[in-house]
């Protein structure tokens, strides 16, 4: 049991963003996890045959939270909700306004398509390579770079345009 | 980092160009005090993607004996009465269907199916009266015999004929 903590451990807050990216809600998210914990010790001797242990729990992850955003209609991802504002040095104004920010680029993200949210968070809150996002998504390398540049695209044009509104 | 630099790199981010490391060196740019006004708008969306990869489960999750074994329970109790859903499905179906059914075809309670056909007796004061009743009833029932065994009859005809041309 300890053994299968210490390999999942490294990625095991990964797995757990991606849960909340999906169903949309922090203890659900958790909980997620937690089964897909139990699921992998009932399979233990599968799991440790898998080459690429990572993308295996990413893929069973997604799918478990699919899974449970079909059973209860669950709010899409609001993974900001969940930031806390670092900047030690900012004013209680600026503080605000970052948060306002922040705010505005979660909406803007969330008005992207699902593949396209999917890619953007694997690779850019994630920093997996494009082969590893084939892994875990099942999506082809050129299908994801197609994603990600409309998403960024996207993104760069509607970010450009809230700055002068 | 120059500003021509930081444009070349972004302009290969948002064509989905960049390699990992080119990321990385962008978001350490956009992490920085010396960041150029050209690109302050960006900042927020890579101050987003930092924040976001940072966000870490409040809880514990652990894997523990008793979590395994409670989820055993659980998960055989589902495995058990699965195969039943589908017969309680089906019960609920035909009920349903029985409800809605019933509720477009009501059934017509006898006073109103009959209502006007026959005469109600109360008493065996009446008993001559029904006796009469009931002769009428038989000989409307024996007319109608008659004439479908008539009717069978005059159909059989022809088959009869058929059978004899054949014979």
């Amino acid at each position: 049991m300890n053994e299968l903590v210490h390999i999942i451990s490294p990625f095991q807050n990964k797995l757990f963003r991606y849960a909340l990216r999906i169903v949309g809600d922090h203890m659900e998210a958790e909980d997620v996890v937690q089964e897909l914990l139990i699921k992998i010790w009932k399979k233990k001797d599968q799991f440790l045959q898998v080459d690429n242990k990572e993308a295996w729990c990413m893929t069973l992850t997604r799918n478990m939270s699919i899974d449970k955003t079909r059973k209860k209609k669950y709010r899409t991802a609001n993974i900001d909700d969940f930031h806390f504002i670092k900047d030690s040095a900012s004013s209680p104004y600026q503080t605000l306004e970052s948060q306002d920010n922040l705010g505005r680029i979660g909406s803007i993200i969330r008005e992207l398509n699902e593949k396209q949210q999917t890619v953007i968070h694997l690779r850019d809150v994630e920093g997996y390579s494009y082969k590893e996002i084939s892994e875990i998504s099942g999506y082809t390398v050129d299908q994801i770079k197609i994603y990600l540049h409309r998403a960024r695209l996207q993104l760069r044009k509607k970010i450009n345009r809230s700055d002068y509104e | 980092m120059s500003k021509s630099f930081i444009d070349a790199l972004l302009d290969k981010y948002w064509a989905a160009e960049t390699s990992l490391e080119e990321e990385a060196i962008l978001m350490a740019y956009f992490e920085s005090d010396g960041i150029d006004p050209a690109h302050a708008s960006y900042r927020s969306l890579f101050s987003y993607y930092k924040l976001s990869s940072d966000v870490e489960p409040v809880n514990p999750i652990e894997l523990t004996p008793t979590l395994v074994q409670d989820y055993n329970k659980q998960d055989s109790l589902v495995v058990r009465f699965r195969p039943l859903l589908k017969y309680a499905a089906a019960l609920l179906v035909l009920v349903i269907g029985y409800g809605v059914f019933m509720n477009q075809y009501p059934i017509p309670s006898a006073e109103t199916q009959y209502a006007g056909k026959y005469t109600e007796l109360d008493t065996a004061e009446d008993a001559e009266e029904a006796l009469a009743i009931t002769l009428e009833a038989l000989g409307f029932l024996t007319a109608k015999v008659n004439k479908t065994e008539n009717t069978i009859i005059g159909n059989l005809k022809p088959i009869q004929n058929a059978i004899r041309v054949i014979q």
